[in-house]
């Protein structure tokens, strides 16, 4: 578990920690769109480049990230040798007797799992730095358009606040039963995968239980708070927009320009 | 059961930037059929020193030895399973561990997990139910079904029917009012004398059950033991535990503000014991 933090909040100050939260996820999608313009490995650097830049620019320590990222490296990798293997196209590069390697392949394999790693890396800066609140409160307003189409933008928006808000509670719990259960000589780390699954009947069991309970204690003190919906609601955190979120949008637009030159 | 720590510290999360060191510098030496309180203000890392006791946690400082077992910093949780046998453990709210159908399989947990027969485990079933005051109609009944207060009897039946040598009761008498709360401290008081070799650590904020229940009381205060010693002996510095943000117990306020020499003695710490000596003290100190 510890090997992924793709969802953690690191709490800091620094520029990004304070960009408006709708700027850093609208910045992530336009990044991902530039990043399509790549067309060879080289023309990645730029965004590379970006990417790096950003997570300086956070102030969280570089090696927290390289430890997180270990996970997310091995799927790309993953990724990687099978996009490589499937395409069969230009000058063989390596003639393996069941697997030719293409140099097409290489090329191909390589910017699809660039693009990836580095769409995963910005993603993990995102939620590094925004608190789950920041994250569904941008989402809110992002798709408050599509609520005329009968879009629930408000309902979709809290209950992913409350499922985000939920999650190391959840985590803290199953800690504690598990340690609980362990103490009565339950292992979860031990013998065949039938047993393994069977050791987990102790640890969900009070975990849904104790879920359902939460989740009606939690809907009876939002009705006795007076909770709604969406009708007429006023907002205690009011996000601000400046002109330097708009200028990390420039930004992005311009590694954008500079991948574009980089294609061959 | 033999227990001691030598300079055991604990950091949560080494290598993030969520590390938390909780506990540090720990010296402690429990001795066999030991009643010891570990009393602290809400986050002075009790929990944290108690769950080193039967190796749900791995010291990363310093060493622990539990009867034969010596562990330390880096040492797999895994090959600390049999600790667990000898030291049961009773966590805050324990009610919520029950999972199973029937209350009498919820209790046979443990010694199923401990490898204990058929017949052993179900006669170690009966005894714990009994222990705790569960009437043997309950025990095919659902765990669910109970109420609040029933359901912490099982589940602290559950825990002895593991035949522990050294029981951590880390706040087991959370939520309870104050008879549940006494009935509670004495069923465990009745455990540990039935064998001489049996011990019990108590995780408390309250100071009266602390005084009452045990016979040697360590103070932690952000993630150290800044006081340790007999009742008596703590109580005797308010000073010092005010500055660990503990308070000394009702009776031994009072009687210090009787009489300032500090020369009454109390065993108990109840009302009708606090009384006989305030009239022991105001009739000029003579024996009753
Ligand atoms: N799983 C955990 N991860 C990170 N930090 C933790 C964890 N558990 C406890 N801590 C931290 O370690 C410190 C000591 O916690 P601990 O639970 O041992 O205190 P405590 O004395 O038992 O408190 P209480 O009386 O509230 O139960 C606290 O600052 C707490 O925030
Ligand atoms: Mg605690």
């Amino acid at each position: 578990m510890r090997s992924m933090i793709l969802g953690q909040y690191v709490q800091g100050d620094s520029f990004i920690h304070r960009m408006d939260p709708r700027a850093k996820l609208t910045g992530l999608f336009l990044f991902l769109l530039v990043m399509f313009l790549a067309n060879r490995p080289a023309a990645l650097i730029p965004a590379a480049a970006f990417a790096c830049f950003v997570f300086l620019m956070t102030r969280i320590p570089v090696r927290y990230l390289l430890k997180g990222l270990k996970f997310i490296a091995i799927m790309v990798i993953f990724l990687f040798l099978f996009r490589m293997l499937m395409t069969r196209e230009g000058t063989v590069l390596l003639d393996l007797p069941w697997l030719p390697i293409y140099e097409e392949g290489v090329r191909d394999g390589a910017v699809f799992a660039g693009r990836l790693f580095l769409l995963m890396v910005m993603a993990t800066v995102l939620t590094l730095t925004t608190t789950p609140i920041e994250l569904t409160d941008a989402l809110e307003r992002l798709f408050k358009p599509l609520q005329r189409l009968g879009v629930p933008a408000h309902e979709l928006a809290l209950t992913m606040s409350i499922a985000l808000r939920f999650i190391p509670t959840l985590f803290s719990e199953m800690e504690k039963i598990m340690k609980a259960q362990m103490a009565r000589g339950a292992s979860f780390s031990d013998g065949s995968i039938v047993k393994r699954i069977k050791a987990l009947i102790p640890l969900l069991v009070p975990l849904i239980i104790q879920s359902f309970r939460r989740a009606e204690e939690l809907a009876v003190a939002m009705e006795a708070r007076g909770y709604a919906g969406s009708e007429g609601r006023t907002r205690f955190r009011q996000m601000v927009w400046r002109a330097s979120d708009t200028r990390v949008l420039f930004t992005v637009v311009l590694t954008g320009i500079c991948i574009f030159a980089l294609r061959g | 059961m033999q227990i001691k720590a030598q300079n055991l510290g604990f950091t949560y999360g080494e290598g993030t930037p969520f590390e938390k060191k909780a506990v540090s510098g720990i010296d402690v030496d429990i001795p066999p059929g030991s009643r010891i309180a570990v009393v602290g203000h809400t986050g002075s890392g009790k929990s944290t020193l108690v769950q080193h006791l039967n190796g749900l946690l791995v010291p990363t400082e310093g060493t622990l030895t539990v009867g034969e077992t010596t562990i330390r910093p880096g040492m797999k949780q895994k090959v600390l399973h049999h600790l667990r046998r000898t030291v049961g453990m009773v966590f805050q709210y324990p009610e919520h561990q029950l999972f199973e159908e029937t209350v009498e399989k919820d209790i046979a947990f443990a010694p199923n997990n401990f490898g204990a027969g058929e017949k052993e485990t179900a006669e170690r079933v009966r005894r714990a139910a009994e222990a705790v005051g569960l009437d043997e109609s309950l025990l095919s009944r659902s765990p669910f079904e109970l109420s609040g207060g029933q359901m912490r009897r099982v589940a602290i039946a559950g825990v002895l029917a593991g035949h522990p040598d050294v029981l951590i009761l880390d706040e087991p008498a959370a939520g309870l009012d104050p008879k549940g709360r006494r009935a509670m401290m004495e069923m465990f008081s009745r455990w540990q004398q039935e064998q001489p070799f049996r011990s019990y650590i108590l995780v408390t904020h309250h100071m009266e059950d602390a005084a009452k229940y045990a016979d040697y009381l360590y103070v932690m205060n952000a993630g150290s033991i800044v006081m340790e010693g007999t009742p008596a002996e703590v109580f005797q510095s308010p000073a010092r535990l005010k500055e660990a943000r503990l308070d000394v117990p009702a009776a031994v306020r009072i009687l210090t503000e009787i009489d300032g020499s500090g020369s009454f003695s109390l065993n108990t710490y109840e009302a009708d014991e606090t009384a006989d000596e305030i009239a022991r003290i105001l009739r000029g100190g003579g024996p009753l």
